[in-house]
């Protein structure tokens, strides 16, 4: 299995640019998630480490290889696209057998191997029929198949999932985890899907107007945004803004300009903050409690402007003096419009975040 | 960083793309850029010098210009009708004669296709196909069959209607400008009707009912919404019907007799071509031919402009696109019934007439005295007719090679690659639909001939095959670029990607993957490029007869015409023969293409 490296990739067209010096580690056997917002560049990386774009500069290396510029038939990744591309004027089996027979593999271990790949996906004797004959889930099996069987170094993924319906969605990432998980390969993953992102991803990387913002395990990253633009991306938000009015070791109170006063942490991977500058904090709607915590806590009191029922919780939005909030209450509480409400948020659960970083990206991220 | 580009260089033009470039830009500037290079700059020239003498002596001269023509239209003598047309010049001459012609066409063509798209009668399929029977391309046989029953006192027309049955009060005889006109609109109608066709059919149903649900009916509705959205086809036709107009040989040359009929810049350039043989071109047949190349890209480049402009894009947003046919009612069928019944006669005579003569057995005059198979059998035993029939396979068959790898590579480079001179390809391989052949055939013997060429394989007067095949090649080379770019559109560059992925040469993408997968439009074009490098006229008359043996089918038939060195009836039946082939053709690749013949469009 190979480790893939992105060394200070960068890639424009034109004048936009698609990835800035980006830099990467995906670690043998890991499945990797590039996640950004359409058009944000993931899949710019993702061509890149395929070969099927070239970058501008940096390098691309395959365990201690650099494949910058192997050509893309000589670099041995499995990709798979998001609209499949299966061939038409092919059956299933001469679809997934493609790459073997480029392969010169003897047409004895082609039959065997192809028949295995499909059972590994479950299309058992749909050998014969046509792409078209197949229905939506199916044809991503076949691609997935395709680039399975040729033992690819890296398994490369572009939205696969994104022309399925929600519930075969559901499905198939389960699958594609086990089957990766199986076979232990490496594999890089694109979406725009935050949920599929957290579900499916060993680590994952926030890519926004062609840089990485922060990389980390799905935990890391929900709990520890490093900016603004990772709070809001994934997952809702309450967000405060505010000045730092002292720091404690990793904590930090923030004198928010709405009044009141928030004690949080800074994300490992946000730069050093101290007294008098300019900070956001970040509070998870799930953080909030309408109990007093044990632990060092903030209080906030919010008038309630609305409340929504979703079976297993109640989500209620409204202000803390000017701050839209967001919150989820326990599904058998019965907040009531237009009351005052008291909340209680543990200062481990609020992120502090730096201001410049909402608008420009974060420096350099260790990956 | 140097090294870092070089490497970037040979990522992105790998040596398949590098020998597609090299191939496609050698075939354009040798065979396209460079002969028609040649003769711009030659008519810029005067004493060795810069100049526009030649043009300010064409401008200035009354027999190109001329704005007081001094005759009558329509001249009355001995109860005779003569029609002729009026001289205003070579120049203006041409440009009025495809005005005529390219308004009568649009308003019958449009006409035509709107009935047809919008209406559902008794024998519709019949007409729709008839309709097209002028497309079939009979070079010199079917203006020969115009004027055996229009032109002179004698003509059919006349014998029959006039001196028989009593028909008609006075004769008619048609003949010079007038027969020219009547000849390239029977022949051109198809042009505009397949364009507007294809237009009106393209106009989203639900903008006409829209403009119906807000109150408009009939007319109104077809001239505001239903025509303005459909006029960048019907334009596009009408474009094409001016150029092939300016271009045409067929009819000046077939009623060469008459004085006027001559008085056309493509006859002038054309009769002028082998005086160069001898000598060499006069810098004004020169500059002519340069003014006749400037209309007609003139009018190539202002109608690819427009359509890119005026190009409305109309992809219905879901629901059901349920085209508006009618059933035709009774007092609609009065008027496009026989309107219908008088055009498919009128239109497909000359075809009716290539077939008719192809049986004819004459001995004197121009009435058959008898029906033969005699001509046929001629056809395949005569050794100077079987030559004809040899030469054109045989160069048909090359260009069509050239054609299917060079416009391949043309039009997957400018489908897929992005580099410095892609339009400038793009527009050179489509462009020469817009270039006169006689043009064409005047640059390849100023650059060829007279140029660095002489006494080389590629001097047409040590042998014009070569040069025949080449000219065959880059002006047939438009109908296979851009079916193969239509084909290219339709497959996702990501099958080709995922070949690659998998370690797939670009050699095995292209044979495994990419070919079979625009097969259709690879046939299908090739096929169309084939019968129209068959049934070629201007090259082959012209290059084509420099040499002894080597000349092809329309040559002959030509030859026919103007020297009566053979038979006609024998001529009607290599136009037999050409029909055949291109019905063959289009109807096959109809089914292939599954479109309508539109490409036949800018």
């Amino acid at each position: 299995m190979t480790t893939v490296k992105l060394n200070e990739i960068v890639k424009r067209f034109g004048t936009v640019t698609a990835a800035d010096h980006v830099t990467l580690t995906i670690e043998s056997g890991q499945f990797f998630t590039l996640l950004g917002p359409s058009g944000c560049g993931k899949t710019t990386i993702l061509r890149i480490t395929a070969g099927l774009e070239i970058p501008d500069s940096g390098q691309v290396i395959f365990d201690s290889r650099d494949v910058t510029w192997t050509p893309p038939n000589e670099r041995g990744t499995g990709m798979v696209f998001q609209n499949y591309a299966l061939w038409p004027h092919m059956k299933v089996f001469e679809n997934v057998a493609y790459g073997l027979r480029v392969r010169k593999t003897m047409s004895e271990d082609i039959k065997k191997r192809v028949k295995s790949v499909l059972e590994l996906v479950q299309l058992e004797g749909l050998e014969d029929r046509f792409p078209t004959q197949l229905s939506g889930g199916q044809q991503q099996r076949v691609a997935l198949a395709r680039a399975l069987v040729i033992e690819p170094s890296v398994l490369l993924l572009d939205e696969p999932l994104s022309n399925l319906d929600a519930r075969l969605r559901i499905e198939m990432r389960e699958e594609l985890t086990k089957i990766q998980k199986k076979l232990g390969i490496t594999a890089i993953y694109v979406t725009h899907d935050q949920e599929e992102a957290l579900v499916l991803s060993d680590r994952l990387a926030i890519v926004n107007k062609g840089a990485v913002y922060q990389t980390g395990t799905p935990h890391e990253i929900y709990s520890a945004p490093n900016s603004l633009f990772v709070a809001t991306f994934i997952g809702r938000c309450t967000l405060f803004p505010g000045t730092v009015q002292s720091v404690a070791g990793r904590y930090l109170t923030v004198a928010a300009d709405n009044g009141m006063t928030i004690t949080g942490v800074r994300s490992e991977s946000s730069r050093e903050m101290s007294t008098g500058q300019r900070a956001i904090c970040v509070i998870r709607p799930e953080n909030f409690e309408v109990e007093a915590p044990s632990e060092a806590h903030n209080t906030l009191d919010g008038n309630v402007k609305f409340s929504g029922y979703y079976g297993n919780r109640v989500e209620v939005g409204g202000d803390f003096s000017g701050v839209q909030f967001v919150a989820n209450l326990d599904s058998s509480s019965t907040p009531k419009v237009g009351e005052f409400f008291r909340f209680y948020v543990e200062a481990q659960e609020v992120t502090v975040i730096p201001e410049e970083q909402a608008e420009e990206r974060p420096g350099a991220q260790k990956s | 960083m140097a090294g870092t580009r070089l490497e970037k260089l040979k990522l992105e033009f790998d040596r398949i793309t590098i020998l597609q470039l090299v191939l496609v830009i050698f075939m354009l500037v040798i065979f396209l850029v460079l002969p028609i290079w040649t003769i711009i700059a030659g008519a810029f020239v005067f004493k060795g010098q810069p100049s526009l003498e030649w043009f300010s002596r064409i401008f200035t001269n009354t027999r190109y210009f001329n704005l007081t023509p001094g005759e009558e239209l329509i001249i009355h003598v001995d109860n005779t009708i003569f029609i002729q047309g009026l001289n205003f010049g070579i120049v203006l001459n041409s440009l009025i004669v495809g005005a005529v012609v390219t308004v009568l066409t649009t308003l019958i063509g449009t006409a035509l296709a709107f009935i047809m798209a919008r209406y559902e009668f008794r024998g519709k399929m019949f007409f729709r196909t008839v309709v097209l029977i002028p497309m079939l391309v009979t070079p010199f046989i079917n203006a020969f069959v115009v004027k055996q029953w229009l032109t002179s006192n004698y003509s059919l027309l006349n014998t029959i209607f006039h001196d028989t049955l009593h028909l008609l009060p006075f004769r008619i005889n048609l003949d010079g400008l007038a027969a020219i006109v009547l000849v390239q609109v029977l022949s051109y109608t198809p042009i505009v009707f397949l364009n507007a066709g294809a237009a009106i059919i393209n106009v989203d149903p639900s903008l006409e009912e829209q403009g119906e649900n807000l109150g408009a009916k009939g007319f109104r509705l077809l001239r505001t919404v239903t025509l303005p959205l459909a006029l960048p086809g019907i334009a596009a036709g009408a474009v094409l019907v001016f150029i092939f107009s300016l271009e045409d040989l067929g009819g000046p040359i077939v009623f060469s007799s008459n004085f006027l009929a001559r008085q056309i810049i493509s006859y002038q350039v054309y009769s002028q071509f082998y005086a160069a043989v001898t000598g060499g071109i006069l810098p004004e047949t020169i500059a002519l031919a340069v003014i006749l190349l400037g209309i007609a890209l003139l009018g190539f480049v202002l109608i690819k402009r427009y359509i890119s402009v005026r190009t409305f894009a109309m992809l219905s947003k879901g629901g059901r696109w349920s085209p508006r046919i009618r059933p035709l009612g009774l007092r609609k069928s009065i008027l496009v019934y026989p309107f219908l019944a008088i055009w498919i006669i009128l239109s497909s005579f000359p075809q009716i007439g290539v077939f008719v003569y192809s049986f004819a057995n004459i001995l004197g005059g121009v009435i058959p005295q008898s029906w033969t198979f005699q001509n046929y059998v001629e056809m395949i035993s005569e050794p100077a007719v079987t030559r004809v029939i040899t030469n054109s396979f045989i160069y048909s068959f090359a260009a069509v090679a050239l054609i299917m790898v060079v416009g391949f590579s043309a039009a997957y480079l400018v489908a897929r690659k992005k580099f410095f001179g892609r339009d400038a390809i793009d527009i050179l391989s489509t462009m020469p639909i817009a270039i006169p052949g006689i043009v064409v055939a005047v640059g390849y013997f100023a650059f060829f001939s007279l140029g660095p060429f002489r006494g080389t394989p590629f001097d047409p007067l040590v042998s014009p095959a070569l040069l025949i095949i080449m000219a065959y090649a880059v002006r047939r080379m438009p109908f296979t670029v851009r079916s193969i770019f239509a084909g290219l559109q339709q497959v996702h560059v990501n099958l080709e990607e995922a070949s690659t992925n998998l370690g797939a040469s670009k050699a095995r993408t292209f044979i495994r993957i990419l070919i079979p997968l625009i097969v259709a439009n690879f046939v299908g074009g090739a096929m169309l490029s084939f019968v129209y490098c068959m049934s070629e006229t201007s090259v082959s008359i012209t290059l084509g007869g420099l040499g002894e043996g080597t000349q092809p089918i329309t040559w002959y038939m030509q030859d026919v015409m103007l020297r009566a060195a053979g038979s006609v009836p024998l001529a009607a039946t290599l136009g037999v023969f050409l029909m055949i082939m291109q019905i063959t053709a289009l109807t096959l690749s109809n089914i292939l293409l599954k479109q309508r013949l539109a490409f036949l469009g800018i």
